[in-house]
């Protein structure tokens, strides 16, 4: 008898946390929704970064315009990450800088051949592949490279994740202690990727996280 | 004797600084484990309490109607962003791949090599303050104009570019046989048009505008009506 009521006890005991799961999931889904029809009705692209399926959108009004692979992720920090997220600036260490058209300094009464730049045009591969973008409410995301390749780079893709892990544990106890904000997101995808998303984020952009 | 003894003190001595660097060593990896350890350590229950937190707020009673009416609320909510999404036929443009999709819901319809803005900038000598950045637009367009043979009135930035006077005269401005068979015009003097520089297709070399091939531009003319949203990114 006493293992029956052990019985049913626990089984009131474990629905109750399925049920608490429930809610919880529903909820989040309904706030992600919310989020995203509040971002999809504005003329402008968004962001998805979505954590569980391993995957980045960049949207709008709902249209998935592209999908970017995320090779590793992880996520040190407190909050639940269910509301907009702006994009302030972005911080890289090779930042791409712009080439200026330098107009002949003569003038000329013949037309050039062409009025077209056929080099130094600022494209795709002098973007960046390791960079940091910094939202606000305390979160940032860290985006960097995924070496391909032999037994050394996958060693080398270790230590760079543990670095990563434990400079960005040391913030979050400083934070702690400072009771100040703190999220931080460590995205690992291919140099390909991590250059087109860079060409590709707009300005003041809104993410939505998925996790 | 002497000189073998002399030798091996030298091995002893060698060895002995070996062994203190190794000791060293150890000492400071110990000491980095340590730390990484417990550093992650607290870094993983800050993060654990946190969250267990939010988690205890949840009500229990009446799960399964809360549950009913979140999902009833989420199928309305996915229905508005759906009615949002283009209906027929619409544009992308890929300006980091310099690719143009025509689509209609998740379907391509037709697919386009391209050239978009180079990225540049240009200073008017004259007046510093003036200054145009190259880029192509990004986000949500309409198609506003369809033209047939278009002509281009040069903006001042060609002529300052070229060195050579920005003319008085409207007529000085106009050039004809340079945009191709047809332009569509998506606002603010972006266009998308023709070119007579077909080999650099594929590149980001324009001034700001999209121009695609003959063949190509036929077709997304002729699918493109005017209100077809473009997306650029």
């Amino acid at each position: 008898m006493p293992f029956l009521f052990l019985f049913i006890w626990c089984g009131n005991a474990f629905s109750d946390d399925s049920n608490i799961q429930d809610i919880y999931k529903i909820r989040m889904e309904n706030r992600l929704l919310e989020l995203e029809a509040k971002a999809a009705a504005k003329p402008v692209t968004y962001v998805v970064l979505d954590l569980i399926r391993k995957k980045m959108y960049l949207k709008i009004r709902g249209v998935t315009l592209k999908e970017f692979d995320i090779a590793d992720s992880d996520t040190i920090g407190i909050g639940q990450l269910d509301e907009f997220y702006s994009l302030v600036t972005v911080k890289a260490i090779f930042a791409p800088k712009r080439k200026e058209i330098k107009p002949p300094a003569q003038k000329k009464e013949e037309k050039p051949a062409s009025t077209t730049q056929e080099a130094d045009s600022y494209s795709v591969g002098d973007m960046p592949s390791n960079y940091t973008l910094i939202f606000d409410k305390g979160l940032s995301i860290s985006i960097s490279q995924h070496f391909k390749g032999g037994f050394l780079l996958s060693i080398l893709n270790y230590i760079n994740k543990k670095m990563g892990k434990l400079w960005n544990s040391s913030k979050l106890l400083w934070s702690h202690l400072k009771k100040t904000p703190f999220i931080k997101i460590l995205v690992v995808m291919s140099k390909d990727d991590a250059h087109a998303f860079y060409w590709a984020l707009p300005e003041k952009a809104d993410f939505i996280i998925i996790r | 004797m002497n000189g073998y003894n002399f030798k091996n003190n030298i091995n002893n001595d060698t060895e002995y600084q070996k062994r203190g660097l190794m000791r060293r060593i150890i000492y400071a990896l110990s000491i980095f484990f340590i730390v990484f350890s417990a550093i992650n350590v607290m870094a993983y229950f800050i993060q654990k309490n946190s969250n267990a937190a939010v988690s205890k707020k949840e009500e229990i009673g009446n799960a399964k109607k809360i549950v009913n009416d979140i999902s009833k609320n989420n199928k309305k909510i996915y229905k508005s962003i759906s009615n949002l999404s283009p209906k027929g036929n619409y544009i992308v443009i890929d300006t980091a791949k310099n690719i143009l999709y025509l689509k209609n819901g998740d379907r391509v319809l037709h697919q386009a090599v391209v050239s978009t803005g180079s990225g540049r900038f240009l200073i008017d000598p004259n007046k510093k303050e003036r200054k145009w950045v190259f880029d192509s637009p990004r986000g949500e367009f309409k198609v506003k104009s369809k033209i047939v043979e278009p002509v281009w009135v040069k903006p001042d930035w060609a002529f300052i570019e070229e060195g050579t006077d920005v003319p008085k005269n409207y007529n000085d401005r106009i050039e004809e046989g340079v945009l191709g068979d047809y332009a569509l015009g998506i606002g603010n003097g972006y266009f998308i048009h023709g070119t007579l520089y077909t080999r650099l297709l594929g590149k980001p070399v324009t001034h700001g505008c999209i121009r695609v091939g003959d063949n190509d531009l036929k077709i997304i003319y002729k699918s493109a009506k005017i209100g077809t949203k473009v997306y650029i990114f």
